[in-house]
């Protein structure tokens, strides 16, 4: 009269994806969280450029300067735009502390908005400052 | 004599997670292709300040400088001459190979870099990747204040060297529209 009634436990035909899915979502939440930690600076959408460089010089962080589409001018993540007196107080103590400084440009600004961020950087006596750009794939 | 054997038809009751593990698949995907993405970054100089009580050498009369330009229709020039975007790598590696020539006097190639500040910054940019492009030994000097207006034609940057000893406004020395080899 008693049979085994299911498959409960007989041989599971399905595969156990229960640890992938944990796998996966770590990695997910992992790279959710390193991406905008990445990111420095105001969210700018960078020009496209073949020769860009990753720069592999060891050194502290550069300092970042933002030009958006208006043509402000933001030290790092600062909420209101700098002023010249500001940028060369910021890259004289960059200088000091013998960072490197990153312009970051949006690339529907027009290059007079980055021209004074430039002329601040001669100001403060910077040999040069690294030009923000996204790499162009392919040739 | 037959039977239903089995929980096949009954009421599954595992969560179908089907679904999540596709959605979390690909904004996994989509993450790791952004990640390597990000800046990447192009080097120039900025010119040194100048001081005033530094005694300027004349620069020699065959002084060779390279101005690139891009003007407010985001057109390239270097110098006097006027780029497409089709020939002006190869052009630029004509200027180079000048500046190669004269580097025991000169010192390394240098080529300025001129925005007209209502160029588009992307044009700018455009014009700095084909000067990397043309060679990556040029140092590329930016030119942070603005040229007269009669500087149009003057291929000379005053006082924009990025380097010391840079040739405050030496006389215009235009070298030949194709330059040996």
């Amino acid at each position: 009269m008693a049979m085994d009634i299911g498959a409960k436990s007989g041989v599971r035909s399905d595969i156990n994806i229960t640890p992938l899915v944990d796998v996966v979502l770590v990695l997910l939440i992992i790279f959710m969280v390193i991406t905008p930690l990445l990111q420095r600076g105001k969210s700018v959408e960078l020009p496209k450029a073949k020769n860009a460089v990753q720069n592999k010089a060891e050194g502290p962080e550069p300092l970042f300067i933002s030009v958006t589409t208006e043509g402000k001018a933001y030290i790092e993540s600062d909420k209101q735009p700098a002023s010249p007196a500001q940028l060369t107080d910021a890259m004289k103590s960059a200088v000091a502390e013998g960072k490197r400084v990153m312009v970051k440009a949006d690339v529907n600004t027009e290059y007079g908005a980055v021209r004074p961020v430039l002329d601040q950087a001669s100001k403060a006596k910077l040999k040069g400052v690294q030009l923000a750009a996204e790499e162009l794939k392919g040739k | 004599m037959g039977m239903d054997v089995g929980a096949k038809k009954g009421p599954r009751s595992d969560i179908n997670i089907t679904p999540l593990v596709d959605v979390v698949l690909v904004l996994l995907i989509i993450f790791m292709v952004l990640t390597p993405l990000m800046e990447k970054e192009i080097g120039v100089r900025v010119p040194e300040p100048q001081d005033p009580t530094q005694i300027v050498e004349p620069p020699p009369p065959d002084l060779l400088q390279i101005l690139f330009k891009v003007d407010d229709n985001g057109v390239f020039h270097v110098n006097n001459e006027t780029l497409t975007d089709d020939n002006a790598v190869d052009r630029l590696k004509i200027w180079y190979r000048a500046a190669k020539a004269k580097e025991a006097t000169q010192g390394p190639p240098v080529i300025f870099f001129d925005a007209d500040d209502k160029a588009k910054y992307s044009r700018a940019m455009k014009g700095l990747d084909l000067i990397r492009d043309s060679s990556p030994g040029w140092t590329i000097g930016m030119m942070t204040e603005k040229l007269a207006s009669a500087a149009g034609t003057e291929p000379t940057p005053p006082g924009a060297a990025p380097a010391p000893g840079g040739a405050p406004a030496a006389p215009g020395s235009p070298p030949p529209a194709n330059p040996p080899q």
